[in-house]
C-alpha cells in the first residue's frame, strides 16, 4: 500500500505514472507493427507476388543485400552531404539572425513574423515555389542575368550539382526559420543578471557573447542541431517535387529511395529491411549525440 | 494557494492546461469524424453489401440485349444495377489526376440511364501504380476501377488485384478483336492480355508518330539550304540519322527555334528510345533474349543510345525535365521542326486556342534504320512504340465487380471510345479500328485530323511495346527510364548507360524468378512486330 502511495506522492514516480497510459496504448499501437517490420524485413515480400505470410523467409540476404546496393549506400552518403552542408548553414544563418534581432527596436515582431514565414510553408508548397524560381525561364536566372549582366540560362535541375544545391538551398530557405526561433526564444530567456555582471567587470560584448551567452546556450543549440539533422536526414518533399531524385539517381536520398524501391518496384521486404537498418543506426547515431543532453536539468 | 517553486506550475494552473488539451481534442476528433464522410465519400458504400463476383447465376443470367456493343452494355448495366441495387452507390474510378475529361464525356448519360454515380478519383500521374499496388495489400474495395498503363498489368494480375474479363468480353461481345471496330492489333493483346488471359479493356492507343512542322518544311530557302549541308533534299526523316541531321539543321537557339523536342523526362523519357533501338534489328530488336538475358549490351543497344542522345542536342536545353505539356507546348508554339510524340498531342496542335500550328504540320511514320533484312537484303526498317497508354481493369475487391467490369468494356465500346477520345482535353487515343485510317469516326478526324489518324493505323503495324507482360514491368522500365535520363545529362556515355541497365535488368529477372518471367515473355513476344512498310 505504501509503495502505491509513493507512486503518488513522489513527483518523479507521479511524472511516470502520468505518462504511462501515453506509453502503454504506444506499445500496444506500435509494437506489433514494430515486430511484423523485422519479420518482413527477413523476407522478400512483394505484393505482386502475393500476402505478406506468404513470402519466403530469406535471413539475412536482405541486409547482405543492402550492402552490396550501390543505390541504397549512394543515398546515405547524398542524405549526409546534404545534412552536412544544409544544418551548418541553417545554423550559422538562424543564429546570426536571433543575435542580430534579440536586441530591442521598432518593428521587431513584424521582422520575427516575416523571417519565420518560410517555416510554415508546407515543405511540398516549398518544393513547387522553388521548383519554379529554378526553371530555366524561372526568376533565379532572371535576376541571375541582371546581376550578371549576361543571358543567365543555367537548367538547374538537368545537371547533378545544380540540383542538389537547388534542393539544399531550398532546406536552407525553409528551416534556417527554425534556428531562428529556437535560438532567439532561448537568447531571450536568458538571465540578464550574469550578462549584466560580465558587462559591469569590464568585459567586452564579444567576451561576454563567448564566455557568458554561448555556455548557457548550449543546450538549446544542440536541441536545434540535433532536431534539425534528424528533420534534414528525412528530407524528401522537395526531392519528390524538384528533380524525382535525378538527374539519374543523383539527387535521391534515402527516403526517395524507400519510397522508390518500396512503391515504385513494390520491394517491401527489401525496402523493409532498408529501414530497419536505418532506423538502428541513426537510434545509436542518436543515443551517443544526445548525450551530452542527458542529465541536463 | 502556495505555488510549487520547484515545478513553478500551480494545481490549478496544471488542471486547467490538462482540461483545455482534453477538450481540444474532443473537438478535435469530433471535427474529423464530421468531416470524414466528405474526404471519403465511398466509405458509404462499405457498410452496404452489394454483390461480388458474377452475381447470382453468373455472368450468363445477365440479358444480353442491343445490337451495338454500348446499347448491349448498358442495357446489361441496367440490369445489374437493378439486380444488385446499386443506384445511388458509386462506381469509383482511379485514373491520373487531369485525365477526367473522357470519363466526363460520358458520365451524365452513365449516370441517368444507371442511377449509379460516377466518382473520380484523381491520384497524380506518377503515383498510380503505387496507390494501386496499395490496394493489393489494403484489399479495401474502395475502387472499382483502375485506369493503369499496360506494363503494370502482370504485376496486379499477379497480386490478385484485378479480375479477368474474358468471360465478360466473350458474353457481351463489347468487339475487342478485328475488323471493323474492334482494338487495332496488337493493342488488344499488348495492352489487355497477360498470359493469355484478358485482364482489361483498352482506352488509349498512344502509338507514337512524327509531326513536321510544314512552314519550315516548305521554306524553299530552307529546302535548297539543307540539300547543300547534307547532299540530299529535305523530306519527312526516313532514318535516325536523317532525323537528327534535321534536327542539327533547323536547330537555332539564338532565334529560339529548335530542331527537336521529345518527352525525355526522367519518368517517361524512355518510351521514345524504344523506337531508336527496336528498329535495329529485323524483325524487331528486342529487349530480352529467349532467356530473359537482357539485349542492351550490345552494338544495337549502344547504337540506339548514341543517337537516342544525339538528338538532344538539338532540343531546348530543359527537355529532359519537361513532361507532357511543355513538350507539346514546344511544338505548338510553331518554333520546333520536328517532334516524336503521343498521337493525342494533336488534339492541341489543332486547337486555335493553344496552338500556334494548326494547319501547319503534318504527321509521318516515324524513322528507323537500313538494316540486314530477310535473305540478306538491305531493308529499311521502322518500328514505333506504344508508350504509355491506358487499359482499364477491374479490380478483384469491388463491390460491383459485374457492374464495373461492364462499366469499363462501355467506356471503351466503339461508340463511346469515340465520344471519349474525341471530347476536348482527353489524352485518350484512338485505338480501336473505327477510331483510326481514312475511314476513321468523323468526330476522331475532326479532333486529331485524318491525316494523324491514317499514320497511326500504318504505324499500329510496326509498333513495339514497351516493357510488358512480365512481372516488374514498371521497374525495367523506371530503371532503363533513369539510367537514360543520367547519360542525357552527361553523367554516363551511351555504353555504361546499357551496360548498367542490363545488369540490372538481368537482377530483377532473378530476383522475381527467371523461370516464371521466361514463361511470360516467351508468351509476350509474338505480338512484337514483322511488318516492313
Amino acid at each position: 500500500m505504501a509503495g502505491l502511495r509513493d507512486w503518488i506522492t513522489i513527483p518523479d514516480k507521479f511524472k511516470n505514472l502520468l505518462i504511462m497510459p501515453v506509453q502503454l496504448t504506444m506499445n500496444i499501437v506500435a509494437m506489433p507493427a514494430f515486430a511484423l517490420a523485422w519479420y518482413v524485413g527477413f523476407t522478400n515480400w512483394s505484393p505482386a507476388a502475393g500476402d505478406w505470410w506468404e513470402a519466403n523467409f530469406i535471413f539475412f540476404d536482405n541486409f547482405i543485400n543492402l550492402a552490396g546496393d550501390q543505390y541504397f549506400i549512394g543515398a546515405i552518403l547524398r542524405t549526409l552531404l546534404i545534412v552536412g552542408i544544409c544544418v551548418p548553414i541553417e545554423f550559422a544563418l538562424g543564429f546570426l539572425l536571433a543575435y542580430v534581432l534579440s536586441g530591442d527596436f521598432i518593428g521587431k515582431k513584424a521582422v520575427i513574423t516575416i523571417i519565420l514565414v518560410p517555416m510554415m510553408v508546407v515543405p511540398a508548397v516549398g518544393g513547387y515555389i522553388f521548383y519554379l524560381m529554378f526553371l530555366e525561364y524561372g526568376p533565379v536566372n532572371a535576376l541571375l542575368s541582371i546581376v550578371t549582366g549576361t543571358d543567365f540560362r543555367i537548367a538547374w535541375f538537368n545537371q547533378p550539382n545544380t540540383a542538389l544545391i537547388s534542393i539544399m538551398l531550398t532546406d536552407i530557405w525553409q528551416w534556417t526559420p527554425f534556428m531562428f526561433l529556437i535560438f532567439i526564444s532561448s537568447m531571450l530567456a536568458l538571465p540578464q543578471d550574469p550578462i549584466n555582471a560580465s558587462y559591469v567587470l569590464g568585459a567586452s560584448r564579444g567576451y561576454t557573447f563567448r564566455r557568458v551567452m554561448l555556455p548557457m546556450l548550449r543546450t538549446p543549440i544542440m536541441i536545434a542541431v540535433i532536431l534539425r539533422s534528424i528533420e534534414a536526414f528525412k528530407i524528401f518533399d522537395y526531392i519528390y517535387i524538384m528533380t524525382k531524385g535525378g538527374p539519374g539517381y543523383t539527387t535521391q536520398t534515402i527516403s526517395m529511395y524507400l519510397y522508390e524501391w518500396g512503391f515504385k518496384y513494390i520491394r517491401f521486404g527489401y525496402v523493409t529491411a532498408a529501414s530497419l537498418l536505418i532506423f538502428i543506426t541513426m537510434a545509436i547515431i542518436g543515443w551517443y549525440a544526445s548525450k551530452p543532453l542527458r542529465g541536463v536539468k | 494557494m502556495q505555488k510549487d517553486e520547484k515545478y513553478d506550475l500551480s494545481r490549478r494552473s496544471f488542471l486547467k492546461t490538462v482540461g483545455t488539451a482534453v477538450v481540444g481534442l474532443a473537438v478535435g476528433a469530433g471535427i474529423g469524424y464530421g468531416v470524414y464522410p466528405t474526404i471519403n465519400p465511398s466509405g458509404a458504400e462499405k457498410t452496404v453489401t452489394v454483390t461480388t463476383g458474377d452475381g447470382p447465376g453468373g455472368i450468363t443470367s445477365i440479358p444480353v440485349e442491343g445490337k451495338e456493343p454500348h446499347e448491349r452494355l448498358m442495357n446489361a448495366m441496367k440490369f445489374v444495377a437493378e439486380r444488385d441495387g446499386l443506384k445511388g452507390k458509386n462506381l469509383v474510378v482511379m485514373h491520373p489526376g487531369g485525365g477526367s475529361a473522357s470519363y466526363d464525356a460520358v458520365k451524365d448519360e452513365f449516370e441517368s440511364e444507371t442511377g449509379v454515380i460516377f466518382e473520380h478519383s484523381e491520384v497524380p500521374l506518377n503515383e498510380i501504380f503505387d496507390k494501386a499496388m496499395l490496394e493489393a495489400v489494403s484489399k479495401s474495395g474502395d475502387y472499382d476501377l483502375f485506369s493503369i498503363q499496360p506494363m503494370m498489368i502482370a504485376d496486379m494480375a499477379e497480386s490478385g488485384l484485378i479480375t479477368p474479363l474474358d468471360d465478360y468480353v466473350k458474353w457481351f461481345d463489347n468487339r475487342f478483336h478485328g475488323m471493323p471496330d474492334g482494338y487495332v492489333y496488337p493493342l488488344d493483346h499488348i495492352m489487355a492480355e497477360y498470359k493469355g488471359k484478358i485482364y482489361a479493356a483498352v482506352q488509349d492507343g498512344d502509338i507514337f508518330v512524327n509531326y513536321i512542322n510544314t512552314d519550315m518544311f516548305n521554306d524553299t530557302n530552307e529546302q535548297e539550304g539543307f540539300e547543300q549541308q547534307y547532299g540530299y533534299p529535305l523530306m519527312a526523316p526516313k532514318t535516325w540519322e536523317e532525323y537528327i541531321q534535321m534536327g542539327e539543321f533547323f536547330n537555332r537557339p539564338d532565334e529560339d527555334r529548335y530542331g527537336i523536342v521529345e518527352l525525355r523526362s526522367a519518368e517517361r523519357g524512355y518510351i521514345k528510345w524504344f523506337g531508336y533501338y527496336s528498329c535495329r534489328k529485323y524483325p524487331s530488336m528486342l529487349p530480352f533474349d529467349e532467356n530473359m538475358d537482357a539485349l542492351l549490351n550490345t552494338d544495337e543497344g549502344i547504337k540506339a543510345t548514341e543517337l537516342f542522345l544525339e538528338a538532344l542536342k538539338y532540343m531546348p536545353t530543359e527537355t529532359p525535365a519537361w513532361d507532357f505539356q511543355p513538350v507539346n507546348y514546344a511544338f505548338a508554339s510553331g518554333n520546333v521542326f520536328l517532334n516524336y510524340n503521343f498521337p493525342s498531342a494533336a488534339n492541341m496542335y489543332n486547337d486555335p486556342q493553344a496552338s500556334n500550328i494548326v494547319g501547319r504540320y503534318t504527321v509521318d511514320v516515324v524513322p528507323g534504320a537500313y538494316i540486314e533484312g530477310p535473305g540478306g537484303k538491305e531493308i529499311l526498317l521502322r518500328r514505333t512504340v506504344q508508350g504509355a497508354g491506358w487499359s482499364i481493369p477491374v479490380s478483384n475487391y469491388s463491390k460491383m465487380k459485374d457492374f464495373a467490369a461492364l462499366y469499363a468494356m462501355w467506356l471503351t465500346s466503339p461508340e463511346k471510345a469515340v465520344i471519349a477520345s474525341s471530347a476536348k482535353a482527353s489524352w485518350m487515343d484512338p485505338c480501336r479500328y473505327n477510331q483510326l485510317g481514312p475511314n476513321a469516326d468523323p468526330r476522331e478526324q475532326a479532333a486529331r485530323g485524318a491525316r494523324t489518324l491514317e499514320v497511326t493505323l500504318t504505324s499500329a503495324q510496326i509498333t513495339v511495346p514497351v516493357i510488358c507482360g512480365v512481372r516488374g514491368g514498371f521497374e525495367y522500365n523506371t530503371t532503363l527510364s533513369r539510367n537514360l535520363h543520367a547519360a542525357q545529362l552527361g553523367t554516363m556515355d551511351a555504353a555504361e548507360c546499357m551496360e548498367r541497365t542490363a545488369e540490372e535488368w538481368d537482377e530483377i529477372t532473378d530476383r522475381i524468378g527467371r523461370e516464371e518471367q521466361v514463361a511470360a515473355w516467351i508468351d509476350y513476344m509474338k505480338y512484337y512486330p514483322t511488318a516492313i512498310l
